[in-house]
């Protein structure tokens, strides 16, 4: 079980996992999210996190964490 | 179970059962062909057979450029929260309000001669309305419009400009505005009755001889004028001006100790005299 952060940072994502950030930066201008059996998935960068065993801080599931994404690439495309 | 697309902040969301796919809209790319909507990853939608419904596949790929164009351009306008939109209830009254508003005050305007363009004007630049109801020191025929009262009562109100009072407006009954004005004066070597002010002057405890002077005024033919004087207990010499004239009575010299006496006159334009046609004494 592994607790998640994620972060906007300008035209990227910041992924935290137990407290340590990824060292990939994932690039909003072309990410793309999959979601399936509960299980979300960066692509094409890869990250996984399975909510059937791991939490992201601020969000009850899979889908809330890919809504919040989708308003990070907005705020990054219009320049917030 | 529904295979449904809406945008999602800067992604194309598709949503079928538990699988939800995210597609960025800042590189998707979609064509039409073999009677589908088919996206990147080969997966292929029936316009027929997606949520929201589409007329035809290609309102549907024109729909997902409309969320690609509004989510690289901020274009929505429900993505910012405090713009105020043409279809939505209860936004401007969320607005701080302000108190006391001034003419200096801006308001936003779409200037009908100028396209609709959105402008500025202040409260002080709106053209002034007429209360098609009120009246008018300067218009005729507004009292006349007025439904008339044929019967008056003394409870029936006027109104009116107190002169006591800085002439603010006030109502007056009927039975106020016909009640005589008097004037009292304790004893007196000459009485002037003031016309423009008093329809009676009294005279009380008078302790000398008195002159009746010639009444001040603008006088009106049929005015009327009421003395009424009271000695203190010592019968006192009284004198007239040439004014008042005597009509069938005779004026007094004099008073009767401890009776009053009323002394009633009209003024006659004819002449310019005060006719005195009422001497009345206390029996």
């Amino acid at each position: 079980m592994a607790v998640f952060t994620i972060q906007q940072n300008g035209g990227a994502l910041k992924v935290s996992r137990d407290g340590v950030i990824l060292s990939t930066r994932i690039n909003l201008f072309e990410l793309q999210i999959e979601i399936r059996n509960n299980t979300l998935l960066f692509l094409p960068e890869g990250t996984r996190i399975d909510f059937n065993v791991d939490t992201v801080t601020g969000y009850a599931n899979a889908e809330a964490v890919a809504d919040q994404v989708g308003n990070f690439i907005f705020n990054a495309n219009t320049g917030v | 179970m529904a295979k449904v697309f809406s945008r999602a902040g800067g992604f194309l969301k598709f949503k079928e059962d538990s699988f939800v796919k995210y597609y960025n809209l800042n590189e998707i790319e979609i064509t039409v062909r073999d009677n589908k909507v088919n996206f990147p990853d080969g997966n292929g939608y029936l316009f027929s057979n997606v949520s929201p419904s589409f007329a035809s596949n290609e309102i549907f790929a024109d729909q997902i450029g409309t969320w690609q164009a509004e989510a690289q351009a901020g274009a929505s306008g429900g993505e910012d929260v405090n713009a105020v939109h043409v279809n939505q209830a209860n936004e401007i009254a969320g607005v701080t309000s302000k108190g006391t508003p001034t003419v200096n005050d801006f308001l936003l305007i779409e200037d009908v001669a100028d396209g609709n363009s959105k402008k500025k004007i202040t409260i002080g630049d709106i053209p002034a309305t007429s209360d098609v109801n009120a009246v008018h020191v300067n218009v005729a025929n507004e009292i006349t419009a007025i439904i008339e009262k044929t019967t008056v009562s003394n409870q029936d109100e006027f109104i009116i400009e107190d002169s006591s009072s800085s002439f603010v407006k006030k109502s007056i009954k009927r039975k106020t505005l016909i009640n005589p004005i008097n004037n009292n004066t304790e004893t007196a070597t000459t009485l002037t009755p003031n016309i423009d002010e008093y329809e009676q002057e009294s005279v009380n405890d008078l302790a000398t001889a008195l002159t009746i002077g010639a009444p001040t005024g603008t006088v009106a033919s049929g005015m009327k004028l009421i003395l009424r004087i009271a000695d203190n207990g010592t019968a006192r010499a009284l004198t007239f001006n040439a004014i008042f004239r005597a009509i069938g009575v005779t004026l007094p010299t004099t008073t009767t100790a401890n009776k009053v006496l009323y002394i009633g006159c009209i003024y006659n334009s004819q002449g310019s005299k005060w006719d005195v046609i009422a001497i009345k004494e206390e029996v």
